[in-house]
């Protein structure tokens, strides 16, 4: 079979000849000069914007009572927020006079069911940012299309995003995504980057893509120091990690870290290894040692659990858990989970009395 | 308005029509979109400043208006496709009409490459033609496309890894395939 190689191409295409024009010189001016001086039919200025308004009222009048016994059952619905802001979302309307705290809380309670009708609705952009020890990566899902600058990264406790100067094209049809880096990259040290390939993998995942391919303008490869040239990466697999949190200070937001898991453990093995330390500088588990997990049933995409624990030390303690095992089921193919025997019917806008749908996007910035 | 227009076609209609033709591969609708670049640059002379210069402004025009019909064509078939339920496509390019008199007459290599281009996106088929047909440099296609020097290049890398994908496909028997 012949093959081509680049230069071949690019000849064959510096070869393909010039197409002239047939229409002659005349002919072309008067076409043009027809054109330009064509009027074009000119509507009322008032029929446009009056044909919106009139639109937009009927919409409304049909939509609204709609929208309002929708809003009425989304109340039941969970909130997927994860960061400290979250927490105060995630407290009953009960508590809401309790302290100046709790009415603070009480009233983004009130904001949950719409910010879960955005996360069904809305489109989401997820970007990837370091830990600060390099240990680790956080996905972090806004509706803004564009990455925290480096200072709000470092606001939130966070590292500068590593992919600025590559691009990212991904092509749904063949499941395949293309990163390009500038030709002179050349990265150095180990922790930088797995972090980076981390940063690629996670951007990607959830995207259907099943190839990642790497490479540079002139070369089908990309150096990435000890691992030596790449042309690809695996994509993120199912059950390949658990979520643990991570917070870098007592001031920045907590949020759901991917750790790896060790070997291939099962759903119920990894929810209880979520308990344990490590993972990094900055991580923390993500379940309360006192709480053991037992997989009742898991079929469909849907685990019914049975959590066995002690007292709650917190409401917070509480949610953090649920939206780490969340996002752990969800990662090991699950879509709904049932939250048994936790002893409390709801929690930050989480019927616990009902199997609870998985929410696609964690880490989510308002 | 007379001398201005003759100005340009003495210097550029040639390689204008020759970028709009094998953008869209067709010559009655090249001729037509020509007409429509000579429109626009009569009408919006003025705002011309030299940044760049006068042939790369007139060429990023003309990639205007080319991708202006794809967008049109695109909308026109997405309300047949919604009507009818069809599925999604790219920019449709006649690959299957006869090849023109120019083309007929060149080696098979070069016939392949031509239909090759067909595989290639817009933005693709864009720089080829700037850097190969046109022989355009890398600094003169990024003021055609506004794009960074280095999208350029990383463009031009895919689209000739597309383009050596079929050829490869083709001289090696698996066949010509369409992804339009």
């Amino acid at each position: 079979m012949k093959k081509s190689n680049r230069q071949d191409v690019e000849e064959q295409l510096s070869r393909l000849p010039s197409i002239k024009d047939h229409q002659s010189r005349e002919i072309l001016y008067q076409a043009v000069n027809e054109k330009l001086h064509r009027k074009k039919k000119r509507v009322p200025s008032w029929l446009g914007p009056g044909f919106a308004v009139c639109a937009v009222l009927i919409l409304l009048a049909v939509f609204i009572p709609v929208f309002m016994s929708q809003h009425q059952q989304l109340n039941t619905q969970p909130s997927t927020q994860t960061s400290d802001k979250a927490s105060p979302s995630l407290e009953s309307p009960e508590n809401e006079s309790s302290t100046g705290s709790a009415v603070k809380e009480g009233e983004e309670s009130s904001e949950a069911p719409d910010a879960s009708l955005s996360i069904m609705e809305d489109e989401w952009f997820t970007f990837v940012y370091p830990g600060r020890n390099a240990e680790v990566v956080i996905p972090v899902s806004t509706h803004d299309a564009l990455p925290f600058t480096k200072e709000k990264a470092e606001e939130k406790g966070l590292s500068d995003r590593l992919l600025q100067n590559v691009e990212i094209d991904i092509d749904e049809a063949a499941e395949k995504a293309e990163v390009t880096f500038p030709d002179e990259f050349d990265p150095a040290g180990t922790a930088y980057v797995q972090m980076l390939m981390e940063s690629i993998r996670w951007e990607l995942e959830g995207k259907g893509v099943q190839t990642i391919a790497l490479n540079r303008p002139s070369y089908d490869s990309v150096p990435m120091g000890n691992y030596g040239e790449l042309d690809s990466l695996d994509p993120i697999s199912e059950g390949e990690y658990m979520f643990k949190l991570y917070q870098y200070n007592a001031q920045s937001p907590t949020y759901l870290a991917p750790v790896p898991t060790e070997g291939k453990p099962s759903l119920e093995e990894v929810l209880n290894l979520m308990k344990e330390k490590g993972g990094g500088t900055y991580i923390k588990p993500s379940v309360p040692d006192h709480v053991e997990f037992a997989v009742d049933k898991a079929e469909e995409g849907h685990v019914q659990l049975d959590i066995s624990h002690q007292e709650w030390r917190s409401e917070q303690e509480l949610i953090l858990m649920i939206e780490a095992v969340s996002a752990t089921a969800r990662h090991f193919g699950m879509s709904r989970v049932t939250f048994g025997g936790m002893g409390v019917e709801e929690a930050g806008g989480y019927d616990l009395t009902k199997p609870v749908d998985l929410p696609a996007p964690f880490n989510v910035e308002p | 308005m007379r001398a201005f227009f003759d100005e340009l076609y003495d210097h550029y209609h040639q390689d204008l029509f020759q970028f709009i033709y094998y953008m869209v591969k067709d010559r009655n609708l090249a001729e037509d979109l020509v007409q429509d670049v000579y429109v626009k640059v009569l009408k919006s002379y003025h705002s011309f400043h030299g940044k760049s210069s006068e042939k790369t402004w007139l060429f990023s025009i003309a990639r205007h208006v080319t991708i202006d019909h794809f967008r049109r064509q695109k909308r026109k078939r997405d309300r047949v496709a919604e009507f009818f339920d069809w599925g999604e496509k790219g920019p449709q390019l006649p690959d299957r009409d006869p090849l023109p008199e120019e083309i007929i007459i060149q080696s098979e290599d070069v016939k392949h490459v031509y239909r090759a281009m067909n595989q290639c996106s817009v933005d693709q088929r864009t720089v080829l033609i700037l850097r190969y047909i046109q022989g355009l440099s890398i600094k003169e296609s990024s003021e055609v496309t506004g794009w960074t020097e280095s999208k350029v290049k990383t463009t031009q890398h895919r689209a000739l890894k597309t383009v050596k994908e079929y050829t490869d496909s083709v001289e090696g028997g698996g066949g010509e395939y369409e992804k339009i």
